[in-house]
């Protein structure tokens, strides 16, 4: 789940560095306001947030036990954020 | 750290504003929240109302951080559900629009049937509660 967000991330900031100038968000949170405001990224906001969220919760709540169908669920996610950012590059 | 919104009951405080929505229709509500760019209440506020619009949200915990232009939210729901995961989310977009001069952690924590207390250490103050 984690190395599946992260991998969003990056997709995420190749797509902002693309622009001119080119942009690097400094946190998770620049990051995440950046796509709500961007018109490529913002349809991709739920996706890109439930691999946030899941990468989060794998790590700090132990309470809630993933299964393989949570990961390939999540591997969806990722595809349609590439979906949308690969044609950008 | 204590979070900064205090909110208490179902529609949320005591306030007029706040006893109108919890009073009107589910739709009434949504729509004079999300119409706007810009909120008429104080930030956090209007944060614990917009997330607490979806039924399944049970507590909603809103930190102002020290810069004082980064919001940590934190839903609380029971199930670990997805689908209802993705409606918060719309939510938590629509609140980002509203206040576009802020940044926002946001988090969705499923309880999955653990009592809040056994999960975090700031079960105690919520800025919504749904009783």
């Amino acid at each position: 789940m984690v190395a599946l967000f992260y991998a969003a991330v990056h997709y995420v900031e190749a797509h902002f560095a693309k622009n001119v100038p080119p942009v690097h968000s400094q946190n998770h949170d620049r990051r995440d306001s950046a796509i709500a405001s961007s018109k490529v990224l913002k349809p991709q906001w739920k996706n890109y947030r439930e691999l946030k969220n899941q990468s989060r919760a794998a790590r700090y709540y132990a309470h809630i036990v993933f299964t393989q169908a949570d990961v390939d669920a999540a591997k969806t996610r990722l595809e349609a954020v590439k979906l949308v950012i690969l044609p950008t590059l | 750290m204590s979070p900064c919104a205090e909110i208490e009951k179902p529609g949320l405080r005591s306030d007029s504003y706040i006893s109108a929505v919890s009073d009107s229709n589910p739709s009434e509500a949504q729509d004079f929240y999300t119409g706007s760019q810009v909120s008429a209440f104080p930030p956090a506020d209007h944060v614990g109302l917009e997330l607490s619009l979806i039924y399944e949200v049970e507590r909603v915990y809103v930190w102002l951080a020290e810069d004082d232009n980064l919001f940590r939210v934190i839903s609380v729901v029971d199930a670990n559900d997805p689908a209802l995961r993705d409606r918060i989310y719309e939510r938590e977009l629509a609140i980002m629009e509203a206040l576009p001069w802020y940044d926002f952690d946001f988090h969705v924590l499923p309880r999955v049937g653990h009592a809040l207390s056994e999960l975090v250490d700031y079960a105690d103050k919520p800025a919504y509660t749904k009783r």
